[in-house]
């Protein structure tokens, strides 16, 4: 047993500490600039080391991924299995859709990147928090031009949006957190939304904005709505609407979304040098 | 053993941590749940040199850990400040000690300082609480830290300067 002045001092110091977290958690809500800064400087420190050790232990991740993995590559086999089936059947459909997407494009005057420089990344790494915090990495920065805000997206779609920007290395905000709140435009029907993440179960939901009398199909197209305030550009395809529901209540329908981009197996990225209006 | 010459280690124990923890640990995943190595560093900090020694080490790794976290920045901090304290005062409860007492308190005070961050991140919005895997990560993280706890002893003894390892408290 330790003596009672030193169970004191431990104390005292327990206290003091708790006291100086808890200042930069305050600190932290209210904006305080230091931590983003030296956070994304971590970020650059750390980022050489993660590529000798990636180079160095990547065998080893390999065969330990592929171990504790293993049900999960047979289930995706499987579902592969499933796909395949699928795209049979569509084949016969394929000429149809195509034409049908044509035309929509033609109407919509679909101009996804077109004009907006882009530059491509690779996801560093996924989030270091075991906890879903709807982040990643990239490995590019403000030495590239990047910069806070700027879109990014993948063929199939939004991804998210630069949140910290660091010299070579940056964090992007996922759209499936629910803190990323989003102006949406029905592609159909071209009604305006406001969507935001919707967080664990990892799709969009567009919950404001759509009236109940707005006509809504499953199967929807959803896009950025590009309007002059938005913080995105306008057309970026976001997902499709899996789910609709009425609220009597509001008078507003909930829309839930299937995101274009598969975000749980991103790889390469692009960042649209486009910075929202200030 | 002077001041200077422990900092040096510690400095040395965080880098060398840090690095296994961004670089590797972060990308070893069982059930999609990966090694949280600065948390078992506050733990058994905290157990070999007493609530202080936790109480300190878990802050400093808790404040690295926040650089690389995305939830409000200081709440990595308290949560490890109060697990290192926690186990420096679990520590001293240990009696006769043994590999087995050290896993288990290490897995308990893992699990406890896991799910102190959680509430905390909850308390704060980030919905942490209500993440669908926390019992996976709670459960996976306790026992990988256990299976890693007579290393990181050893090594948080050497930084400590502290040779308790025969000594009965």
């Amino acid at each position: 047993m330790r003596p009672v002045a030193t169970r004191r001092r431990s104390r005292y110091l327990l206290v003091v500490l708790s006291l100086v977290a808890v200042t930069l958690i305050a600190l932290d809500a209210g904006g305080f600039p230091v931590f983003s800064g030296a956070r994304a400087v971590a970020g650059d420190t750390a980022s050489p080391f993660q590529g000798v050790v990636d180079t160095i232990t990547a065998p080893f991740r390999n065969a330990w991924n592929g171990v504790t993995g293993y049900d999960d590559l047979v289930a995706e086999n499987q579902q592969l299995r499933d796909r395949i089936g699928e795209l049979e059947s569509d084949v016969v459909l394929e000429q149809s859709a195509r034409e049908q997407l044509r035309r929509l494009n033609e109407q919509l005057e679909l101009g996804y990147v077109d004009g907006i420089p882009t530059q491509v990344a690779r996801v560093s790494s996924g989030a270091y928090s075991n906890f879903a915090d709807y982040r990643i990495e990239i490995d590019r920065g403000s030495s590239s031009g990047l910069a806070v805000g700027m879109p990014v997206v993948t063929r199939s779609g939004l991804v998210g949006r630069l949140e910290r920007v660091g010299s070579t290395t940056s964090v992007v905000q996922l759209a499936t957190d629910p803190e990323f709140v989003i102006g949406v435009r029905l592609a159909s029907t071209q009604d305006l939304g406001v969507g935001r993440g919707a967080g664990a179960r990892g799709t969009f939901v567009v919950d404001r904005g759509i009236d109940l009398d707005d006509a809504v199909r499953t199967g929807e197209a959803v896009l950025t709505s590009g309007l002059s305030t938005s913080i995105m550009p306008p057309d970026i395809p976001v997902g499709v609407v899996s789910a609709v529901d009425p609220n009597p209540t509001t008078r507003e329908q909930r829309l839930e979304v299937s995101l274009s981009a598969e975000l749980t197996k991103l790889d390469v990225v692009q960042v649209l040098e486009w910075e929202p209006p200030s | 053993m002077n001041l200077d010459s422990r900092a040096v280690r510690w400095a040395l124990v965080f880098t060398v941590v840090v690095v296994a923890q961004v670089a590797v640990a972060s990308r070893l995943e069982v059930a999609g749940v990966h090694p949280d190595l600065l948390l078992l560093l506050a733990v058994t900090a905290g157990l070999t040199g007493g609530p202080a020694r936790g109480a300190v080490v878990g802050f400093a790794a808790g404040v690295v850990a926040d650089l690389y976290l995305h939830t409000r920045f200081g709440v990595g901090a308290l949560a490890s400040t109060l697990t290192g304290y926690a186990a420096g005062v679990a520590g001293d409860t240990v009696v006769r000690p043994s590999t087995t007492i050290w896993a288990l308190s290490t897995a308990a005070l893992s699990a406890a300082g896991t799910l102190i961050y959680a509430t905390l991140g909850h308390l704060l919005g980030s919905q942490t609480l209500a993440d669908p895997n926390l019992l996976a990560i709670v459960g996976i993280v306790s026992v990988v830290n256990a299976a890693l706890c007579v290393p990181a002893m050893a090594v948080c003894r050497w930084a400590g300067d502290d040779h308790s390892a025969v000594q009965i408290r």
